[in-house]
C-alpha cells in the first residue's frame, strides 16, 4: 500500500499555478481575455443576487424591490392525486377575487416604498457634486504625486517579491510602471487622465484610463501581488482614504504588499493654494497615522521618509549671530520630511 | 454490558452523518458493546434505525457512554449538556453564521447556538473526535484539552453501488456532443460558493471549451441563495449548459461521478468534505480552492487554487483537462489518498479514540 504510495508523483500545485498564471498573462497582453470578463461576471452575480447578499448598487436594488412587490397570482395546479389538480385550480378561482385584493394592497405598499427609495437614492446622487472636493479639482488642481525616486530601492523590492501582478494606482503617464517593469516587475498603471494615459501607452508602458476605486471595484479578491496607491488619495477625506485603502487589501494576495506613496501634510500646508487649504475634504496624512490605518488591516507595516535638510544647521561663526540664528530658523520650519513611502505587507 | 450510545439531531438518507453513525454503531457491536442511536427526528428512515432521544432512560439510571454529534445547534444539544454520563463529542464543524448572515438570518440563529453549544460542552466532555486538523484547532480554541482525531467513517464500495442507468445513458448522450463536464457535489450552501463555481466555468467556457457543462449536485441549504444562482446562470447564458440537481438517489449520484471530467470545489469552508473522497473513488480529477479541511483532505490529491480569480480556474480547468499526462497523475493521487481512507483505518482510529473513554472508569 505505502509503495503504491510513493509510487504516485507529487503534485507541485505551486508550479502548476505559477504556469498557469504566466498563461493567463501571456492571454491577457495577447487580448485573448477580454478585459472586462471578470467584471461583467462578477457584476452578473450582484445583479442576481438580492438586496443586502451580494449587491451593494442600490439602484438595482431598488429595481428587484419593484420587480418583487409584483406577485403572480397563477398558481401551480399541477398535482400527482387524481382530481387534484381540478382540485387545486377551482380553489385558485374560488380565492383569486381575494388573493387579488391582498396583491393590490401589497403592490400598493411596494409602490410606494420604491418611490421613497428611488426619491432617496436621487437626493444622495445631488449630493455629489456640492461636495468641496469636486469643487476644488475645477478650481484649483491636486497637489502633484511625489516623486518615486527617493523609494526606488524599497519599491523594487517589493515588487520583486510581490506574490503576482502589481498596480499603480494614478500612475500619471507611468513614470513608475516603467521603473519597476524595468526592474522585472509585473505591473500596470490607471490613471483617471486620458491624456496621460495615452502617453504613457505610446511609451509603451501597460497604461489605461480608470479611477482607482473603479478599477479595484472591477478585481476579485486576492488578485494582485501588490497595490501602490498615490495621487488624489492625498486629497480624499479619511473614510475615502479607507475605504480605498481596505480595497487595496482585500484585493491584494497573501505576502503581497499595499503602498502609499504620498505627501507630507506640513510640505502641503505650507505649498498648497490658501483655497485648497479651506476647502479640501481632506489633506495628506503623516507616514506614522498611515502606519496606523496600516496596522487596523493587520499589514507589517515599513516606513520609509524623505526629508529635506536643514541648509543652515551648520552655519560657522563667520555668520553673523544674529543672522545665523534667523537662517536656522527659517531653515528648521523648511526642512523635515518631504514624502514617505508606506509599506503593508500582507 | 458496557454501553455507548450516539445522539444525532437528524437523522438523513445519503447524509454523511447519518452514514457514519451507522457504521460507528455496527463497529460498536462488533466489539460486543451495547449501542444505539437516538435522534430528534429521522427523515424518510425506517423509525427502528433510531429512538427518540426524549425516550432516553432518565439521569442518573444510566452508565453508559453518550456520543454526541454536533454539527448544528439543536434541542438536543441543551439536553445533552444536562446528562452526568461521560460524554464525547464528535465534532463534524459548523459552519460560521456570517456566510448565512445575509442569505438564510433564520438558520443563522441554529449556527450560533450550535456554537454556544460547542463552547458548552467542552468542560463536561471526556473527548473530542474530528476528521481533521482543522476541526481540532476549532475545538481547542473552544476550549477542548482532549482531541483526536479519526476520519468519518464511510464504506468506498458505496461510491459506487451501481448508477442509474437511464440517466447515465441522458449523461453520456450529451458528452458525445463534445465538451468536458465539471461536477461539484454538496448541498446549494454560500460557504460552498457555487457561485464562484459558475463564475468559473462562464469564464472556461468563454476562453476554452464552448461545450463544456457543469452539474451541481446536492440538495440546498438556502432558497435564496439557489434562487440567485439559478438567475446568475441565466444572465450569463449558461442556464442551457449548467444545472443544479437538488437532492438525488445514490444511484443518480454515481452516475453524475460517473460523467464527470472534472470535479471543482470552491468551498470556503469544510470540515472534512467527503465528496472529494467520492471524487477519487470515482478516478476524477479534482482542483479544489485551497481552503480549510479542503487542504488536509485532498493533500497531494488535487490541484489546490491559491486563487479564486474566475480566468485562473478558468485556465486550471483547462490544463487539467488538456494535459493528459497531469490528467493522470491526479487521478493516481486520488487513488492513493483514498488508501488513507480505507475502512479499516478510519474503523481503528475511531475505535481507538473511542476505547480510551470506555476503557476508563468513571
Amino acid at each position: 500500500m505505502n509503495k503504491e504510495k510513493n509510487d504516485v508523483d507529487r503534485i507541485d500545485s505551486h508550479r502548476i499555478m505559477e504556469e498557469i498564471h504566466r498563461e493567463v498573462q501571456r492571454r491577457r497582453a495577447d487580448g485573448r481575455i477580454p478585459p472586462d470578463l471578470e467584471h461583467e461576471i462578477t457584476k452578473a452575480f450582484r445583479e442576481a443576487s438580492p438586496p443586502g447578499t451580494a449587491s451593494g448598487d442600490i439602484p438595482s436594488s431598488i429595481e428587484q424591490l419593484a420587480e418583487a412587490s409584483h406577485f403572480d397570482l397563477t398558481v401551480p395546479t399541477a398535482s400527482n392525486l387524481p382530481g387534484g389538480s381540478y382540485v387545486k385550480r377551482m380553489e385558485s378561482k374560488v380565492l383569486r377575487w381575494y388573493m387579488q385584493h391582498i396583491n393590490a394592497q401589497f403592490s400598493e405598499f411596494g409602490s410606494i416604498l420604491t418611490q421613497i427609495l428611488r426619491a432617496l437614492d436621487n437626493s444622495i446622487e445631488k449630493f455629489g457634486p456640492l461636495s468641496p472636493a469636486k469643487i476644488l479639482t475645477t478650481i484649483s488642481p491636486p497637489m502633484p504625486a511625489p516623486s518615486p525616486f527617493p523609494f526606488s530601492d524599497h519599491l523594487i523590492k517589493a515588487a520583486q517579491t510581490a506574490p503576482g501582478r502589481i498596480l499603480h494606482a494614478e500612475c500619471g503617464t507611468g513614470t513608475l510602471v516603467r521603473l519597476l517593469a524595468d526592474a522585472g516587475a509585473d505591473i500596470y498603471g490607471v490613471d483617471p487622465s486620458e491624456t496621460a494615459t495615452l502617453e504613457g501607452a505610446t511609451a509603451r508602458i501597460d497604461t489605461r484610463s480608470d479611477t482607482a476605486l473603479a478599477h479595484l471595484d472591477k478585481l476579485a479578491d486576492n488578485t494582485l501581488g501588490g497595490v501602490i496607491l498615490s495621487g488624489s488619495i492625498d486629497s480624499f477625506s479619511l473614510p475615502e482614504k479607507q475605504v480605498l485603502l481596505e480595497m487595496a487589501t482585500e484585493k491584494t494576495r497573501d505576502k503581497g504588499f499595499v503602498g502609499i506613496l504620498g505627501n507630507d501634510p506640513r510640505v502641503w500646508e505650507r505649498s498648497a493654494d490658501p483655497l485648497v487649504l479651506d476647502l479640501a475634504a481632506g489633506k495628506p496624512l503623516r507616514a506614522t497615522t498611515w502606519g496606523l490605518l496600516f496596522a487596523q488591516l493587520r499589514l507589517t507595516t515599513e516606513i520609509h521618509e524623505s526629508e529635506i535638510d536643514n541648509p543652515f544647521a551648520n552655519l560657522g561663526d563667520d555668520v553673523p549671530l544674529s543672522l545665523r540664528d534667523t537662517l536656522q530658523r527659517f531653515g528648521e520650519q523648511m526642512s523635515g520630511p518631504r514624502s514617505h513611502l508606506v509599506l503593508g505587507t500582507k | 454490558m458496557v454501553a455507548i450510545h450516539q445522539f444525532v439531531p437528524s437523522l438523513v438518507p445519503h447524509d454523511a452523518i447519518s452514514s457514519h453513525a451507522r457504521r460507528a454503531q455496527n463497529l460498536f457491536r462488533s466489539k460486543g458493546l451495547e449501542s444505539e442511536i437516538y435522534t430528534a427526528s429521522a427523515h424518510g428512515l425506517p423509525t427502528k434505525l433510531a429512538r427518540n432521544y426524549k425516550n432516553f432512560p432518565p439521569r442518573g439510571t444510566s452508565d453508559a457512554v453518550l456520543l454526541y454529534h454536533l454539527s448544528i445547534g439543536s434541542e438536543m444539544g441543551s439536553w445533552i449538556q444536562t446528562r452526568s454520563e461521560r460524554k464525547i463529542v464528535n465534532y463534524h464543524n459548523i459552519t460560521p453564521a456570517s456566510f448565512f448572515a445575509t442569505w438564510e438570518p433564520r438558520v443563522t440563529e441554529e449556527l450560533r447556538s450550535g456554537r454556544k453549544q460547542l463552547h458548552a460542552l467542552a468542560n463536561i466532555t471526556k473527548l473530542a473526535i474530528t476528521p481533521s486538523h482543522f476541526n481540532k484547532n476549532e475545538l481547542e480554541g473552544a476550549g477542548y484539552d482532549r482531541v483526536r482525531i479519526a476520519p468519518i467513517l464511510f464504506d468506498p464500495v458505496v461510491f459506487d453501488r451501481g448508477p442509474d442507468r437511464s440517466l447515465l445513458n441522458v449523461l453520456f448522450e450529451k458528452k458525445k456532443r463534445g465538451g468536458k463536464d465539471i461536477l461539484f457535489v454538496g448541498r446549494i450552501s454560500p460557504n460552498k460558493c457555487q457561485h464562484d463555481i459558475i463564475a468559473a466555468f462562464t469564464a472556461y467556457r468563454r476562453l476554452h471549451d464552448p461545450h463544456a457543462r457543469l452539474r451541481l449536485v446536492g440538495g440546498s441549504s438556502s432558497p435564496v441563495y439557489e434562487k440567485s444562482l439559478r438567475t446568475l446562470m441565466q444572465r450569463l447564458k449558461i442556464a442551457d449548459a449548467a444545472v443544479i440537481t437538488g437532492n438525488v438517489s445514490q444511484t443518480a449520484l454515481t452516475a453524475y461521478y460517473k460523467a464527470a471530467d472534472i470535479f471543482l470545489c470552491l468551498s470556503e469552508h469544510e470540515g472534512f468534505c467527503v465528496p472529494l473522497l467520492e471524487a477519487m473513488s470515482h478516478k476524477i480529477p479534482i482542483i479544489a480552492w485551497n481552503s480549510s479541511a479542503v487542504t488536509e483532505t485532498v493533500d497531494n490529491a488535487g490541484l489546490l487554487l491559491p486563487t479564486k480569480q474566475h480566468v485562473i480556474v478558468a485556465s486550471a480547468l483547462d490544463r487539467v483537462a488538456q494535459d493528459k499526462d497531469l490528467n493522470q497523475k491526479l487521478i493516481s493521487a486520488g487513488s492513493a489518498r483514498l488508501q488513507d481512507f480505507s475502512p479499516e483505518k478510519n474503523e481503528k482510529a475511531f475505535w481507538q479514540a473511542c476505547a480510551c473513554i470506555l476503557e476508563e472508569k468513571e
